[in-house]
């Protein structure tokens, strides 16, 4: 929010200049965001629009700050102001102002006759062209002069351009033109001013053409109001119509403003423009009752660390304004903020100066810290994956339709998606991690030839009429321009599962509807009978030489956590023998792995393929060599060479048979 | 022939050898059980006791001396056929490829030490959110323009009487509440006070998401860490010394930090933080004591508990460390750009 540089300086001579000003605001009031020329960008907070979204406001906080007193001198408003105030106000032209409804909380209003239009002044010029605003003519100026030194919107209407005042709920359907000749279709949320039939503004947020005040009008009536915070928020919003008034009522302005800004307006419409002042009109429905809340320098000191004379810390409160008997502190009405002892705490601490609080270790317990076991078990699979050589990744949680059909299949679930996205590039939520390594490693692939990536994160999918899914999944991709890409990556989630302590899993035919993968050459791992994930290569017209695999890591914790088991050292050594084969190429060496160990499962420990060659001017084609080497052992006993020569030859028999291989 | 000859015509012959058999068959033509210096040794036992006292200890270093030149030549031998010695070892070493950590994550390591040194424990929880985590909980109500603060993205669905896996929600919310994209981790506070009881301190790193256009210092997703301590008398003192303290093990000793005024609806009094870095203080953190009504919320007693959160910016906390210009860098993945990390 804008202000002006000169009017505070006014307002409190004792600032010094600007970068004093903006110190003395950041440290102890709002946060400065600029200053250009006299204008001082000055952030609000969102709680103190009612009091301090104002220069008087502001200039209040500020000579508390100071330690001294805001100078009203030019700003207070005179005696013309004395005059009654009625429930239902009959003006000279015999005007009736109702607010039926509810949500005004306050309706005040009144009658003015102005011969003839004068200039604005040149001062009230600069603070409106300081606060970023454009001098219109001298109406609509003194309107927005007072909001800018009061805080309270204000509106005038051209009185001979309408029938009496209603504030009411707008009609289904009804239309206002504003006075920016925009058209607006209200609802029956809406509030409105309307005269006899028609609206004349949309309360709280923007006035309509039809009751315009121009340079021609003679008689005009101030609106100075209140109106529910919620009511003007949710309309602004609907009509996506912000205006400073709306923003200002959004944020709860006290109705005590309604008549500090009309009184403000009326001295001004007089000293500038000779107005002949008329009744006023006061329509209060939801009136304010002050908070006062108890103080203790005990709780204070409890809540905040912090030692201060009880005099001192009241004396803050007084200069802004609150009112003190005894340990009864009562709230101005304009403070919209305070509801409770703690409230009071924030200002005392603030003005007294948080470089003034102590700092002090807490006293507490010491417990062992008790860390999520996924945040320690990411911290593994990480450290596990940056040591192998792969680089992390952080790609959006959003993604596209397009993405998503292509990486495609019924595995990843329904994607969910958006309501308000912010384009159509990041409509869906990911339900995958594989779109973001697809698209990291194709970008690499403009420097590099083998781009090695990871990333760990969640993913979101919801399938009809189940819950949605929220899962942790890590997503990891293998691209080489250089060599088949698969094996490695399907060795590197070998090293990564082991390396978790995970020994009781299986790669297994993918069968599984993964539309961007290669399914001859893809996998899914599987471990008690879950599905972990899958490695596999991506299919050739999505991307060329990239394996990926996925793997979900709230599974795999459970799993990881349940095998961590010491495992006894075997008491009887191991007895080795490789055996080498030629097969033909269709021949699978999953199958035949899985084929020893069910031979003698009790007996064979480990089957490892040690060998692989394929050389055609060697060998018939299509023909491979194999080598295996099997270990057998037993719990109980020292194996003999008899016994393992019998199994061996047990293997050969029935690898021949099975898969015709020939043994070398 | 005297020794000084023979160990001359020795070492001659060994330095003109050029294969390891020639070298050999010098090995055994000297130093062989019937070589010239064996011989020789063997002849010593006929001379007399003051011969033997001169001569003696000659032979022997003599003897010494040529089998080192033999053992030193057939290593130097042994390199030649092994290609070894060749390899000049001033060369620079060569790179073998490693991983790199996302800048993000080291950073949050960090942070995450630093309190846990503090004895804070880390959780983590669901990045989409229920209305009643995010903002009513949090003292943030419906139609209210603080939640003006949190620019979010809603979901397409209702939650009718879905919930999602692993991630409980209130029973009222699964009827007709709408669910969100978590505008901060702030929800967390509320999850783990309804599920544990004070005293604790935790952190709670995550990814967070706002609806906003996408430019040098804004992304649709980024992340935070937040930070809460509950207990009997935690107090503002206290967070002023936590925070203090963590700052200036995450920059430097002499980093200067200072607190000034803010306001989020879920703290009272509420502050933010700056460091001083260069000549420029830079916003870092927003924190506050727990507002009585989030208590409220979760059923603690606000008359027995006090404590205080903070949230901070896990990107700004990398683009101020590490000089980085753009928030956008961090999710291009370019492997130049991770490399350095």
């Amino acid at each position: 929010m804008k202000f002006s540089y000169s009017l505070l300086k006014q307002l409190v001579p004792s600032i010094k200049n600007k970068e004093h000003l903006a110190e003395i605001l950041s440290l102890y009031i709002f946060e400065v965001d600029g200053v250009v020329g006299d204008t001082l960008d000055v952030k609000v907070l969102p709680n103190r629009y009612s009091d301090a979204a104002s220069h008087l406001g502001l200039a209040r906080e500020i000579a508390a700050a100071l330690g001294t007193r805001v100078n009203l001198g030019t700003t207070s408003t005179s005696s013309v102001n004395k005059a009654k105030k009625f429930e239902k106000a009959r003006g000279e032209l015999g005007l009736i102002v109702k607010a039926e409804d509810k949500n005004c909380h306050r309706y005040m209003a009144r009658y003015f006759e102005i011969d003839k239009m004068n200039e604005t002044p040149d001062w009230m010029k600069k603070v409106l062209m300081d606060c970023g605003m454009r001098p219109i003519n001298a109406f609509v100026d003194i309107m927005n002069y007072v909001m800018l030194e009061v805080g309270q919107p204000m509106h005038a209407f051209d009185a001979d351009k309408l029938e009496g005042i209603n504030v009411r709920r707008a009609k289904n359907n009804e239309k206002i033109i504003t006075l920016d000749g925009d058209a607006y279709e209200l609802g029956e949320g809406d509030l409105i001013i309307a005269d006899g039939e028609y609206p004349l503004a949309i309360a709280g947020i923007k006035g309509g053409k039809r009751a315009e005040v121009t340079n021609g009008t003679k008689r005009i009536i101030v609106e100075s109001a209140n109106f529910d915070y919620v009511s003007v928020y949710k309309t602004s919003k609907k009509l996506k119509l912000v205006t400073d008034a709306s923003s200002r009522f959004a944020h709860n302005l006290s109705p005590a403003l309604a008549e500090e800004g009309l009184l403000r307006a009326t001295d001004l419409l007089v000293e500038i423009c000779g107005a002949r002042v008329g009744n006023i009109a006061d329509i209060y429905h939801k009136k304010i009752k002050p908070v006062v809340i108890k103080y203790s320098g005990e709780k204070l000191y409890q809540l905040t660390g912090l030692k201060i004379s009880d005099a001192k810390a009241l004396g803050f409160l007084k200069t802004l304004g609150f009112e003190i008997k005894g340990k009864n502190i009562k709230a101005p009405v304009r403070r919209t903020d305070i509801e409770r002892f703690e409230d009071l705490v924030d200002e005392i601490v603030r003005l007294n100066g948080y470089n003034n609080l102590p700092a002090t270790p807490p006293h507490a317990a010491l417990r062992p810290t008790e860390h999520d076991a996924e945040v320690l078990f990411k911290n593994k699979l990480r450290s596990i994956l940056q040591g192998l050589g792969y680089s992390e990744s952080y790609n959006y949680s959003f993604v596209s339709k397009k993405e998503l059909d292509m990486i495609g299949g019924k595995f990843f679930g329904e994607a969910m998606v958006l309501e308000n996205p912010i384009s159509a590039d990041f409509e869906y939520l990911r339900s995958n991690l594989a779109i973001g390594l697809l698209k990291n490693t194709e970008a690499n692939f403009r420097f590099y030839d083998t781009v090695r990536m990871f990333e760990i994160g969640h993913v979101f999918n919801q399938n009809d009429g189940q819950p949605i899914n929220e899962n942790l999944k890590l997503g990891i991709i293998l691209g080489s321009k250089k060599k088949h890409p698969i094996l490695e990556l399907k060795g590197i989630i070998d090293i990564l599962l082991e390396r978790l302590g995970l020994t009781d899993y299986a790669f297994e035919d993918l069968n599984m509807q993964i539309d961007f993968l290669y399914p001859k050459e893809s996998l899914r791992i599987e471990s008690d009978h879950h599905v972990l994930g899958y490695v596999g290569m991506v299919q050739k017209n999505i991307a060329s030489n990239i394996a990926i695999g996925e793997i979900d890591l709230a599974h795999l914790l459970k799993l990881v956590e349940e095998e961590k088991e010491y495992e006894p050292i075997p008491k009887y050594p191991s007895v080795e023998r490789d055996i080498s084969l030629i097969v033909g190429q269709s021949v699978r060496v999953g199958d035949i792995l899985r084929f020893i160990q069910g031979v003698a499962p009790k007996i064979i420990y480990d089957v490892d393929l040690i060998d692989y060659y394929e050389d055609n001017s060697k060998m018939n084609v299509n023909e491979k060599s194999l080598t295996f080497r099997i270990v057998f052992q037993a719990d109980d006993r020292t194996l003999t060479d008899v016994e393992v020569g019998h199994q061996m030859e047990k293997i050969i028999g029935m690898l021949k048979e099975q898969f015709n291989a020939e043994i070398r | 022939m005297d020794l000084n000859s023979l160990r001359e015509n020795a070492i001659n012959e060994i330095k003109n050898i050029k294969d390891a058999k020639s070298l050999e068959d010098l090995r055994v033509k000297y130093v062989g059980r019937k070589g010239e210096l064996t011989m020789f040794l063997r002849s010593l036992k006929d001379m007399t006791l003051e011969e033997k006292r001169t001569i003696g200890p000659l032979a022997q270093t003599t003897r010494e001396t040529i089998e080192l030149a033999l053992n030193q030549k057939l290593e130097a031998l042994k390199e030649k056929v092994q290609g070894m010695g060749a390899v000049d070892i001033t060369r620079p070493g060569e790179r073998v490829s490693l991983g790199h950590l996302h800048p993000l994550t080291i950073i949050e390591n960090e942070i995450k030490s630093i309190f846990a040194e503090l004895n804070f424990s880390v959780v983590e929880g669901p990045e989409v959110e229920s209305e009643h985590y995010n903002f009513d909980a949090l003292n943030i109500p419906k139609n209210h323009p603080a939640r003006d603060m949190w620019d979010t993205f809603w979901l397409k669905i209702n939650q009718r009487e879905l919930p999602i896996t692993n991630y409980q929600l209130p029973n009222k919310e699964k009827k007709d509440g709408k669910l969100l994209m978590r505008t901060h981790t702030s929800p967390m506070q509320i999850r783990y006070m309804e599920t544990h009881n004070p005293p604790f301190q935790i952190i709670v790193p995550g990814r967070v998401f706002r609806f906003e256009a996408i430019d040098a210092s804004h992304e649709i997703n980024f992340h935070q860490v937040e930070g809460l301590m509950v207990g009997k008398d935690v107090n503002l003192a206290n967070f002023k010394y936590i925070i203090t303290e963590f700052f200036k093990k995450f920059f430097n000793k002499n980093t200067e930090v200072r607190f000034r005024p803010s306001y989020f609806p879920f703290v009272e009094p509420g502050l933010e933080v700056d460091v001083k870095l260069g000549d420029k203080w830079l916003e870092v953190m927003g924190a506050g004591m727990v507002h009585p009504k989030v208590f409220d919320a979760v059923k603690y007693n606000p008359k027995d508990i006090q404590g205080f959160a903070f949230g901070l910016g896990l990107e700004r906390m990398a683009m101020i460390k590490y000089k980085i210009p753009d928030i956008r860098m961090f999710y291009e993945n370019d492997m130049r750009f991770l490399k350095q990390f």
